[in-house]
């Protein structure tokens, strides 16, 4: 297998690096001597369900830490009690499930969230209502959570991350789940955030990838198959499409050959020995 | 102080709190002062708030908090509250100060109304706080197991059992003496008329205890979840020190038995509350001002009825009191709310002799029908005094009758040499022919 070790941008300093790390569970390996770099901008995690998407951003959060390898974020090793707390005031997470108190309002829940990110208490009110504000959910300060509906809960998710100012975005697949209407304005959004920090989104769709990334990463089997630009991946091979048609019809005809895997409709497929091997 | 208002305020523990509130309002309304045994008493109704408290709400609020708790299992908040920059102990510590909010209000509100009742029928105000304190804080440490088990159990089931088992504790102490638990899981259940006060130093040890021991249960499930930011080691060690300190003081103590554990006895009043009538005085401690109306009565009552008789006792004096030697009895005021019947029929139970010695077997009295011979003793004396005891059988009512059918003078030369005899562990005299 080929591991990528250029970074995702060149010339710049990269706001997140994990270096030659691998992270296992149990017998599985969901990481194995990744090497990457995120600039900032928006960098998207793309591959199938198991790739090791969501491993790898745990690392980037700090929830873990990796069997070998470095992980560096914003400029400093992520080790040591006192420097993961110092990171993590600078880091938002939005994770594949977002879970929510329901009881809570909207910015009773977002000045939470900036309780747990060590906000200041003379602020959390001010970045509360601010964050709300970016996402267009200010409007609705004072509805119960559990009131909402899908869209405006991804809303309220993106703005809890933005709460304390991060350097460092990472989200976790924030578009499942959400209809093509309501995930179209949600690329807008997170382009804007990006515009702000550096953002790691990972997903599945190539649609999203397509939309809202600076700077693309594949991942397959817990190893990085291509690092660039997404103008660079659309640029690879293309392969045909799926043999049972499955995929995004939005995204149809961008099928491209990633190291003998076919990135297409939204969805990717593994050729050959990959296939066998995962 | 918005976002612990937030917790208080969408919490479930304050559900719990409004119900046992409204339980506690009644059982502290409900009583009778007449018939209560800690109404008048400050230092009782301190120690029937803590009881109350911790055995019955502490129990219902560890429960609601392991429910709140499981928020982050039932809500799946966990993985994103884990990347938090608070850990997990600290949002552990808010939980837990939410749900130790509401049961501190539920306790206020408990402490306002007794304090009430107290101050209503004493005519003294010397509220004892330390109890109070002990159970505010043993309230902490069950609420604290509550956020632990249901912050540590991805289970709907589990909150109950924390209430349970706590309950369930209690009543292990109860039926189950001689463990260390009662020291260590205070929830005091004693009887302390007006010679006791609390032992300051010994419940501020175990209010240490306690919220040590709670603080250190709250980072519990932290140090089990790897993607939460630990808990700091030196703070864990600190806690660790005083719960340990604390715990093993709490277990160490020994107490000279009959006094109780937590309490202690009071030094004695430079003038206690005496009333006196004719050869009768009655001696209460100075807590004890609002019975002495009553006091007065009573011995007014005992005195004209004792009369002349000689060998009883005819001064009382409240337990814990010093006496001087002699025929002096110390006297139980089982109540703060004793009634001027009480108190005489008190003084005239206390006026009985005893033996000296509290080894003295008892005399069996053949003519008695084989009763002791002080049965009779208190028999013929409540019979002159116009207050009847207990019916002993025919045997019993004939060899009464052998000294109350006799001349008043033989009468009482009988009873002041039996009541001789039996200070002196020895036989009653032979009965009148």
């Amino acid at each position: 297998m080929t591991t990528h070790h250029n970074t995702a941008a060149a010339g710049s300093q990269p706001v997140a690096a994990v270096s030659g790390v691998t992270v296992r569970y149990g017998a599985t390996v969901a990481l194995d001597d990744v090497s990457l770099a995120f600039p900032a901008g928006v960098t998207g995690l793309l591959g199938p369900n198991g790739a090791g998407k969501s491993t790898l951003l745990s690392l980037l959060s700090t929830a873990r830490t990796p069997r070998s390898g470095t992980v560096a974020l914003l400029g400093e090793q992520a080790s040591g009690r006192a420097r993961t707390e110092r990171l993590r005031r600078r880091i938002g997470v939005l994770p594949q499930s977002f879970g929510f108190y329901p009881r809570f309002t909207v910015l009773e829940f977002t000045e939470y969230a900036a309780w747990l990110r060590k906000v200041p208490a003379a602020q959390r009110r001010e970045r509360a209502v601010e964050a709300l504000r970016l996402v267009q959910m200010d409007q609705h300060a004072d509805r119960r959570m559990g009131a909402l509906s899908g869209g405006m809960l991804r809303r309220v998710g993106i703005a809890q991350t933005m709460v304390n100012e991060p350097s460092l975005v990472l989200l976790d697949e924030p578009t499942v789940g959400l209809d093509p209407a309501q995930r179209v304005g949600f690329r807008s959004l997170i382009r804007q955030l990006g515009e702000r920090c550096a953002v790691v989104m990972s997903t599945h769709l190539a649609e999203d990838v397509a939309h809202v990334c600076d700077r693309v990463a594949v991942l397959l089997a817990g190893t990085v198959r291509f690092t660039g630009t997404v103008a660079e991946l659309c640029a690879l091979p293309s392969r045909d499409a799926s043999p049972d048609g499955a995929g995004d019809t939005e995204a149809e005809g961008t099928a491209v050959e990633v190291d003998g895997t076919a990135v297409e409709a939204g969805y990717l497929h593994l050729a050959g020995a990959e296939a066998a091997a995962i | 102080m918005r976002v612990l208002l937030t917790e208080m305020r969408r919490g479930e523990a304050k559900w719990a709190a409004a119900l046992m509130g409204a339980v506690g309002v009644y059982y502290f309304t409900a009583e009778s002062p007449g018939q209560s045994d800690w109404i008048g008493w400050w230092t009782q109704t301190s120690l029937q708030v803590q009881l109350f408290s911790v055995i019955v709400m502490g129990s219902v609020m560890s429960a609601a908090a392991a429910w709140g708790a499981g928020r982050a299992f039932r809500h799946r908040t966990r993985p994103w509250a884990d990347t938090a920059a608070r850990g997990g102990w600290a949002q552990a510590f808010l939980l837990w100060l939410a749900a130790w909010l509401w049961s501190l209000i539920a306790y206020a509100l408990f402490v306002v109304i007794a304090f009430s009742r107290t101050a209503g029928v004493s005519d003294v105000t010397e509220p004892a706080w330390t109890p109070l304190l002990l159970g505010a804080s043993m309230m902490g440490l069950q609420t604290a197991l509550g956020v632990a088990v249901g912050s540590a159990l991805p289970s709907r089931v589990i909150a109950p059992f924390a209430g349970i088992f706590w309950y369930g504790l209690f009543v292990v102490v109860a039926f189950v003496p001689g463990t260390p638990l009662d020291k260590l899981f205070p929830a005091i259940d004693e009887f302390w008329s007006s010679e006791f006060a609390p032992n300051t130093t010994r419940m501020l040890t175990a209010v240490a205890w306690c919220l040590a021991l709670g603080l250190l249960l709250l980072a519990l499930p932290a140090l089990r979840r790897r993607a939460t930011l630990a808990p700091r080691p030196v703070a864990l060690a600190a806690l660790a020190l005083v719960a340990l300190v604390a715990g093993g003081a709490l277990v160490a103590f020994r107490t000279p038995a009959p006094d109780s554990y937590w309490a202690v006895r009071k030094a004695q009043p430079a003038h206690p509350l005496c009333a006196g009538s004719g050869g009768t005085t009655l001696c209460l401690w100075p807590e004890d001002r609002h019975l002495l109306p009553r006091a007065r009565a009573a011995v007014r009552t005992v005195d004209a009825r004792l009369g002349t008789l000689g060998g009883l006792n005819r001064s009382f004096y409240a337990a814990g009191l010093d006496r001087p030697a002699g025929d002096t009895a110390e006297l139980s005021v089982m109540s703060p709310g004793e009634s001027e019947t009480d108190l005489t029929e008190a003084m005239l139970s206390a006026a009985l002799p005893q033996p000296a010695s509290p080894d003295c077997a008892p005399h069996i009295l053949r003519e008695s029908g084989g009763y002791p011979d002080t049965f009779l003793f208190e028999a013929v004396v409540r019979d002159r005094v116009g207050a009847p005891g207990d019916y002993f059988g025919e045997e019993f009512g004939r060899a009464l009758g052998r000294v109350t059918r006799a001349p008043r003078a033989v009468q009482d030369v009988w009873i002041e040499r039996a009541a001789e005899r039996i200070r002196a562990c020895e036989p009653v005299p032979p009965l009148p022919r």
